[in-house]
């Protein structure tokens, strides 16, 4: 899958990435690393032990990542569930990570594919 | 010696004889009144004649006193009276001239007890012999009534002494003085006291007074009292004072006596006249008790004059705040002015009744609007039963001159069955207080308007979002539908309805964010020379097409500009041209035409220069009702023909706002179905041509940023990877730190000049950016306060970025991270 495909499949802008990070190498490399990081995780970890701050954290890493690397969706999903969780100290009910795991499963699947 | 017998015998018969024959000469005393009698002075007095009147009184026969008695007169004689008796016949035959009145008084037994006779006896010498004769008289009864009277006088003298013994009780010594022989008497003297332990005065003696005094005052006065009791008691002082006065007292300490007493009183009383020239009674008597009551009164009445000082304080502190306070006595009607202002001192007339005083009040004092409701407070009848479960009531009223008042009637004092009886009427003038709360009221008020028309917007904004919403919905609907029918080119036109729809939410939600951003205060102008016609281009080609689409003809004039290079924000400079523009073509049917024509106008002297644009339409118009509210931000006006047009946006609304910013000015004319014209005018610096030349020119050389060092703090791996690999491309070599603590710790730890520039992610655990700039730049060695710092961060906020700045960052980058915008910024901060 050339970069072009792969940014329209995971709601991303290749130009614009393009022009961000000016080198289709570095984006290709980074987008295989992005597979390897574990702020995704770190995010489940938190909601799964109900702790709002590092939520928060995690979340906001996640967009930072997502964006840095053009993945629209991801990090506007991110996002959103960033806003929900800014300034909470006990963990809000009926958060839902839900968009969140949909589209960072569309990117790593996406990514995935890339490499192959 | 028989001869001696019978001489004996003959010469005592010869004598009786004689006796009788004398007696019978006086045959007729024997009837006399009274008890006649005649007796030998020999011993035990033999009668020689016993009287009628003598046995009748005592009531013996003569036998019985010849037998029982040995016919002896002293053996009638009470045996205490025998010596009187004995004596009384002595004394009658020693006496010269004592032929005539002797008596004597005494008693003799009768048959019926002892009777008090007065005896006047007489002694007689008959052939040597004396004899003593003479009449008793029975005074018996005369005596004992003398005795009985004797008796109440006695009884009453005990009562009299009794009297003066109480009356003289608290006293522990008397004395009478005489002032002119300078002679004192004790009349009573406690015993045991002290004084008399030591002076050991007599009752009833004389003493020196001047010598008691200096001894006693010496012995017993206390040495500050000592000269005060000296000079009160001269004789001179106690008469110059008993002379206008009949009595006078005055205290005196004496030294502790054993007895414990230590407060005397002494008196002295003019009793001239009774007992003589110069005499006075002095007394003295101790009062401690009485000191000790009095002092204990003083304390009891000083402490209630501190909590009357103190409540009147209180009062008085209270009552400052009252300009005006009664007390009314509900039963009686009366009342009392307690305090009462200057100012309003007036109002309250003089009137007696309190309750007419408080109608009359509110006649002549209160408005019209509150007379009623005042006159029915002010009603005491009514207050009884208006105060029987509360303590106060309080009414506030406004004068016929305008000002407010309070009034409050507050229980004072209740029976015992809990009815009123006493009452404070107090009022103030409360101006300042009710100014506020108008002014409170009138805020709360512009709160819940300004509540309620943010309620209106934000339903009328989610109408304006369900539109398109539901367009997108539906036309997503029909695109799905005809992809499955691989009708492509209708799917695809779909899709242009959807993403005309969603590209209008874009435009509204981004309105409702610079409404808000504005409403608080937030948005700031970034102002940048600008070339005017290069802006005037972008607008045309953005209108051009919109006009295009409704068949509008739109022209473009642009004439008389000078200064084409104008300071102000450009975005939002187009931004206004094109909202109205867009509102032009909107709200005109199509075919219609449409004009921007801009021109300048010279400030002279100003630097500056007014840019004009006329937008014009023929459009609906609008009405002036409409137009009255058009630039409101939260209170559209409605207008039915609207409604038909879809999105009507916040367009003019954030014109408004912008121009206010901006400090220019927007008109209107308009004309319902022949169109609108509306007039901007903005005033802005202007620049050169060439300014705008050089500073364009200024192009961003990344070489500059060749080999430079710098520090980037960012807490996640992949995108430290990411900014060190996108720096090394550009030939910059980077350090990271995982947090903001381990930043500031690099940093210290480094040599000056190591690093050329800090790029600082905002969020990071352990210590935020913000926290770690502040950090870095609190440090004391030298190059921490010039080190330039670049915030990285996801949040655009304008916000955002003067906390950046006000913590001593030099710039904010914006993630996604964008090379060129990184390698400008650098340049721009490193030297």
């Amino acid at each position: 899958m050339q970069l072009n495909d792969f940014y329209i499949s995971v709601g991303g802008n290749y130009e614009t990435v393009l022009a961000r990070l000016q080198s289709e190498q570095i984006i290709q490399k980074f987008l295989l690393r992005f597979l390897k990081d574990q702020t995704y995780n770190d995010l489940k970890k938190a909601v799964d032990a109900k702790d709002a701050p590092a939520a928060f954290l995690a979340t906001h890493t996640l967009k930072g990542t997502a964006a840095n690397l053009g993945l629209d969706t991801l990090a506007s999903d991110a996002s959103a569930l960033t806003e929900l969780l800014r300034g909470a100290t006990e963990f809000p009910d009926g958060i839902s990570t839900a968009e969140v795991d949909k589209s960072y499963y569309a990117a790593i699947k996406s990514i995935a594919m890339l490499e192959a | 010696m028989e001869n001696c017998i019978e001489a004996e015998k003959a010469r005592l018969n010869q004598n009786n004889n004689r006796l009788k024959q004398h007696i019978s000469e006086e045959d007729m005393l024997r009837n006399l009144p009274g008890g006649f009698h005649c007796c030998s002075a020999d011993d035990g007095y033999p009668f020689v004649y016993i009287g009628n009147g003598f046995t009748e009184m005592l009531g013996w026969t003569k036998e019985e006193i010849e037998g029982k008695f040995e016919n002896k007169y002293l053996n009638l004689v009470h045996p205490e009276d025998r010596e009187l008796v004995c004596d009384y016949v002595t004394k009658l035959s020693t006496a010269k001239d004592n032929k005539n009145g002797n008596h004597s008084v005494y008693r003799l037994l009768g048959k019926d007890g002892y009777h008090w006779i007065a005896d006047d006896d007489t002694l007689i010498e008959i052939d040597g012999e004396r004899l003593f004769q003479g009449f008793i008289t029975d005074i018996t009864t005369y005596i004992d009534s003398r005795d009985r009277y004797q008796e109440e006088l006695e009884a009453q003298l005990d009562v009299e002494r009794h009297y003066l013994n109480v009356l003289c009780w608290d006293y522990t010594s008397v004395y009478r003085v005489n002032l002119i022989t300078d002679v004192s008497v004790p009349l009573k003297i406690a015993p045991q006291t002290f004084v008399n332990d030591v002076l050991k005065f007599q009752l009833n003696k004389e003493y020196n007074f001047t010598d008691c005094i200096k001894n006693y005052s010496e012995k017993f006065v206390v040495p500050a009292d000592k000269r005060f009791f000296q000079r009160t008691m001269t004789i001179e002082n106690l008469k110059k004072k008993l002379k206008t006065q009949p009595r006078f007292t005055f205290r005196y300490k004496t030294q502790l006596s054993p007895g414990g007493h230590c407060h005397f009183e002494g008196q002295a009383i003019r009793i001239e006249g009774v007992l003589g020239e110069g005499e006075i009674l002095l007394g003295f008597r101790h009062i401690d008790d009485l000191v000790a009551e009095e002092q204990r009164h003083k304390s009891e009445l000083e402490e209630h004059l501190k909590r009357e000082r103190a409540q009147d304080e209180v009062l008085m502190a209270i009552g400052s705040n009252y300009d005006a306070i009664f007390k009314i006595d509900l039963q009686n009607d009366l009342y009392i002015k307690i305090l009462c202002n200057d100012k309003i001192s007036y109002y309250y007339g003089d009137n007696p009744s309190a309750n007419e005083m408080l109608r009359d009040v509110c006649k002549r004092i209160v408005s019209k609007k509150h007379y009623e409701r005042m006159r029915d407070f002010c009603d005491l009848k009514a207050l009884v039963e208006r105060l029987r479960e509360r303590d106060f009531v309080e009414a506030e009223c406004v004068t016929k001159k305008g000002v407010w008042h309070r009034s409050r009637m507050i229980v004072n004092r209740r029976s015992k069955d809990g009815t009123v009886t006493h009452i404070l009427y107090v009022t103030q003038i409360i101006n300042d207080e009710k100014v506020y709360e108008e002014h409170l009221i009138a805020k709360a008020e512009y709160a819940d308007l300004a509540n309620r028309t943010k309620n209106s917007f934000i339903s009328q904004v989610a109408h304006d979002i369900r539109t398109p919403m539901n367009s997108i919905l539906g036309f997503l609907e029909i695109a799905e539908s005809k992809l499955e029918n691989h009708e492509y080119d209708k799917a695809y036109h779909n899709l242009e309805k959807i993403r005309s729809a969603g590209e209008f939410l874009e435009s509204l939600v981004n309105d409702i964010l610079d409404i808000s951003r504005i409403e608080e205060g937030k948005f700031v102008l970034q102002c940048e020379p600008v070339n005017l016609t290069d802006m005037l281009e972008d607008v045309k080609t953005n209108i051009q097409l919109a006009a295009n689409k409704k068949e509008h003809a739109f022209g473009m004039q642009v004439r008389d500009v000078s200064h084409n290079v104008i300071v102000t924000d450009s975005l939002r400079f187009m931004q206004i041209y094109t909202n109205i523009l867009t509102n032009a073509i909107k709200y005109t049917p199509a075919g219609g035409n449409i004009s921007l024509t801009v021109y300048q106008e010279e400030l002279p002297d100003t630097g500056k220069v007014c840019t004009v644009a006329e937008i014009s339409d023929t459009g609906i118009g609008m009405t002036e009702e409409f137009m009255k509210n058009m630039f409101n931000a939260f209170e559209r006006a409605t207008d039915t023909r609207i409604n038909k047009v879809s999105g009507y946006g916040l367009g003019l609304t954030i014109v408004k706002q912008f121009i206010d910013i901006m400090g220019g000015s927007i008109t209107a004319e308009s004309e319902i179905g022949r169109g609108t014209t509306f007039t901007v005018k903005l005033e802005t610096e202007y620049l050169d041509e060439e300014a705008l030349d050089t500073e364009s020119s200024q192009e961003v050389d990344g070489n500059v940023c060749c080999g430079k060092h710098v520090l980037v703090a960012e807490d996640n791996e992949l995108n430290r990877e990411v900014i060190t690999e996108l720096l090394r491309m550009h030939d910059i070599t980077c350090e990271c730190a995982e947090d903001g603590k381990s930043c500031v710790e690099r940093f210290e730890a480094a040599p000056e000049g190591t690093f050329d520039a800090i790029f600082m992610d905002l969020q990071m655990p352990t210590m935020n950016g913000i926290d770690a700039t502040r950090n870095i730049r609190g440090l004391s060695i030298p190059w921490a306060k010039t080190i330039p710092i670049i915030a990285m961060t996801a949040n655009a906020m304008k916000e955002d970025v003067k906390k950046c700045l006000d913590v001593g960052m030099n710039a904010h980058l914006s993630k996604p991270i964008d090379m060129k915008q990184v390698l400008k910024t650098l340049a721009q901060n490193v030297k």
